[in-house]
């Protein structure tokens, strides 16, 4: 055919597509990835596109306005909204930075009354605003708040109290006002919706027969996450009450009177055979631990991060779950223990070990690169790590990724800043040069260890797919963090501390961040000149400078850069100075 | 390997100054916070390590350490809360990890990356470690408590444990044994290193625990219970005659 009349043919065919059959077919869309390609298509599908937009993820809430988005999305019913830089959660951002849901609340309730749905993370959330969502939201039904600070349990108990079809409560890792367990009572006694209720980190006693009646009135209740203070004893309680359970956090898993509960807890637990998720257990000794076993056949995600289990007692329980797929448990378990997932778990996927004693140097209580490497030997599909340990080497990293090479998710902490390898005394640089060129798939990666420049070198070379970097007391001049601003082709986040990169490497990204989401450094050797120098040349960037007591007037302590079509931050307090 | 452990140890940034016992980590960084602002090196207050030697090239570990000599001379025994210390302070509270307000003025803030509700679900853990008669008989009373005050307290009993000879000590939960046999076939498991030169026999070594009131005892002459309530720490002698 003639490729000019074949060009016509085509301008027709898109102009002539009903938008209202294109607008049933987006609906379907639910990747937020995808639905960003579709907008881009022409006018008439980015129309299409936002009218059909029902679920709404804004990455920074400072890089958006609530009105721009409510103008672009109109029939939103969900929103999640992530606030404060990652380095918030290891208190590296001062109290009353920003990210405060309340402006978005208010947008809300002129815009979106029908909200359904509200996931917020790293938010300053106050009992005020939870309050004024339950009452401007009367079909509200998903709360889920993961390391927000700001309220307290009298804001969880106005939800409770007005949110008549509340399907989910989901309160974790946050910084609340803990004030009191009676929030719970707050639900009506013809309260029935609740599917997901997630209070595990909530440390005052609830009322358990309030709490008792309440699973049992729920018939649909999927999700189940109790906190510490909940018994042994009572447990068996709720569990008969709700048989549909997917994924359960128990309470405390110590046994006060050993014979007498066992038999109602391994029933209890005989019933639960649809769980796929258990975690909690703290407390948990050898004693209680077999009451598990019957349960743990279909379980794919093993959360013993709170329990402090030793490595026989982990051995035994591993026999019981050959399907498990994510694995967090704490350095209790020693290197002993990580054979044992090693031998028992050949479909693990994903791994956490957390340190119990970061902080005591002299004590030897933990993992080292042994555990590693026994457990890539048995787990080959590993591809998510998060590994905390004292002593690491180059040639073990560089075992373990030939063992797995479909690493996603590399992020190893050896827990003292700047230490090479053990053995050999060089720095870790191998190590990473090794995770970097084998994992071709590696998405986030966290370094540490002694680490040149050469290190990044091979970062910015080999990491094709790298979108998120953590850098601590790494590196040794501004080459460094240049190399990875000059490759890393799909760099979003790039966080750094403690590093001796400055000006000259800050302004190597000039053309690169932009497209990234965000760049934090603290602890560096950036200048006021040098950020105000990249404020000037790139207005479409926030670059904001917090600035820390005591520092000297020049030096730029804390420094967050990101892409923003919302302007300067109205909000900022004075700490914060944007360029 | 360990001097230079404690040599990069002590040249840990920190966003207050230094306050080791017995040293102040001041002395030494004194040229440092003199240096004019506009210069390279980082300066002391942001947190940096002085920097100026490692902006320059790529250094390997070795040259690297080799220009911090005033700490190549600092003598290991300084160096935060020694654990040979402890020995000579009898009866005196030592806690096995420092309390929250020496941590912030001995470790980098948010270093290791852990967050804040893990420590202090850490902090409640190590609590019942601490020397002292106040937490073994709370930890009783909170036992039978526990579902009115819903304080969540550990009943774990963590002890450090040392063996003359052996470098690095470790750290068990007594909760976990039920006798003083499965205490000290677990302890040979633990101290493989210490037995190189000796046969495999338990007689050859002695158990010594120091109870609440400071004293250092031979482990095993007390009923067991009575024994978990009053340990502090243990350490493991060897009999030169056995």
């Amino acid at each position: 055919m003639d490729p000019e009349r074949k060009k016509v043919l085509e301008r027709v065919a898109v102009s002539t597509f009903p938008d209202e059959v294109l607008e049933r077919v987006l609906v379907q869309l639910k990747s937020h990835k995808d639905r960003s390609s579709v907008s881009l298509v022409c006018h008439s599908w980015y129309d299409a596109e936002r009218f059909s937009r029902t679920h709404v993820f804004i990455a920074n809430c400072y890089s958006v306005t609530p009105e721009i988005v409510s103008r672009r999305f109109p029939n939103i019913r969900s929103v999640s909204l992530k606030g404060k830089p990652r380095f918030s959660d290891f208190n590296l951002v001062p109290p009353k930075w920003g990210a405060d849901i309340r402006s978005w609340l208010v947008m809300f309730a002129a815009k979106y009354p029908f909200l359904e749905e509200l996931r917020l993370k790293r938010m300053t959330v106050t009992d005020e605003s939870l309050e004024f969502l339950a009452l401007s939201c009367p079909n509200f039904k998903g709360l889920s708040l993961l390391s927000c600070d700001g309220f307290s349990t009298d804001g969880l108990a106005a939800i409770a109290t007005h949110c008549k079809n509340l399907t989910e409560l989901d309160i974790q890792e946050n910084d609340l006002n803990d004030k009191s367990g009676s929030w719970l009572s707050c639900f009506p006694e013809n309260f029935s919706s609740l599917e997901v209720l997630n209070f595990a980190n909530l440390s005052n006693d609830v009322n358990f027969e309030a709490l008792e009646r309440l699973v049992s009135r729920c018939k649909s209740l999927k999700v189940l996450k109790v906190n510490r203070n909940i018994t042994l004893e009572q447990l068996p309680r709720l569990l008969i009450h709700a048989p549909l359970l997917t994924e359960l956090g128990t309470g405390s898993f110590l046994q006060e009177h050993p014979a007498c509960q066992y038999s109602e807890l391994e029933n209890a637990f005989n019933k639960c055979m649809n769980l796929n998720t258990l975690s909690g257990l703290s407390e948990v000794t050898a004693l209680s631990l077999p009451a598990l076993y019957p349960t743990c056949a279909n379980l794919t995600f093993l959360n013993l991060s709170c329990a402090a289990l030793q490595s026989g007692e982990l051995a035994k329980l591993l026999v019981h779950c050959p399907c498990l797929r994510r694995l967090w448990v704490l350095d209790t378990v020693e290197d002993k223990g990580l054979e044992a997932v090693g031998s028992n778990c050949p479909l693990l996927e994903e791994l956490r070990v957390f340190p119990t004693d970061p902080f005591d140097e002299d004590t030897f209580h933990g993992v080292t690169e042994s555990g590693f490497i026994a457990v890539s030997y048995g787990c080959r599909r590993l591809s998510y790590v998060l590994y905390f340990c004292r002593q690491m080497t180059n040639a073990a990293v560089e075992t373990i990724v030939q063992n797995c090479p479909d690493f996603t998710h590399f992020r190893l902490c050896i827990m003292n800043p700047w230490q090479p390898d053990y053995q050999t005394n060089e720095p870790m640089d191998k190590a990473f040069c090794a995770v970097v060129k084998t994992c071709t798939r590696l998405q986030r990666l966290a370094v540490s260890g002694l680490l040149t420049d050469l290190t990044f070198e091979y970062i910015g070379k080999y990491a094709k797919n790298l979108e998120t970097l953590s850098v601590a007391f790494a590196g040794s001049s501004d080459w460094g963090m240049q190399c990875v601003l000059g490759g890393c082709p799909k760099l979003r986040k790039l966080e750094i501390r403690d590093c001796p990169f400055g000006n000259a490497a800050l302004l190597s990204g000039l053309d690169k961040y932009e497209s990234m989401r965000s760049l934090w450094m603290s602890g560096c050797k950036v200048t006021m000149n040098g950020c105000r120098l990249l404020a000037k040349e790139m207005p479409r960037l926030n670059v904001e400078v917090i600035k820390v007591d005591g520092s000297n007037e020049s030096q730029a302590d804390k420094v967050y850069v990101y892409r923003s079509v919302a302007g300067p931050r109205r909000d900022a307090p004075p700490f914060v100075l944007t360029l | 390997m360990r001097s230079m452990e404690l040599q990069l140890g002590l040249a840990l940034p920190v966003h207050s100054p230094l306050k080791l016992k017995g040293f102040d980590l001041n002395d030494h960084e004194v040229e440092v916070l003199n240096e004019p602002v506009a210069s390279e090196p980082w300066s002391y207050s942001s947190g940096c390590l002085k920097g100026e030697k490692w902006v320059k090239n790529k250094r390997s570990s070795e040259e690297a350490f080799g220009d911090l000599p005033q700490i190549t001379t600092f003598p290991l025994t300084l160096w935060n809360g020694q654990p040979n210390e402890d020995d000579d302070r009898k009866g005196e509270k030592k806690p096995h990890i420092l309390d929250k307000k020496e941590e912030e003025e001995n470790h980098v803030v948010g270093w290791p990356p852990i967050k804040s509700w893990r420590v202090k679900q850490l902090h409640q853990h190590h609590d019942h470690d601490q020397s002292g008669q106040i937490n073994n008989a709370d930890r009783t009373s909170a036992h039978h408590q526990r579902s009115s005050t819903g304080t969540g307290s550990s009943n774990s009993l963590y002890v450090k444990v040392k063996m003359k000879g052996v470098a690095i000590a470790r750290k068990i939960d007594l909760r976990l044994y039920d006798s003083y046999q499965a205490l000290t076939n677990s302890l040979i498991t633990m101290f493989p290193n210490g037995r190189q030169n000796i046969d495999n026999d338990c007689a050859s070594y002695a158990l010594t625990y120091q109870d609440k009131d400071g004293d250092w005892l031979l482990a095993g002459d007390v009923p067991w219970q009575t024994f978990t309530e009053s340990v502090q720490r243990l350490e493991i002698l060897r009999n030169v005659d056995g």
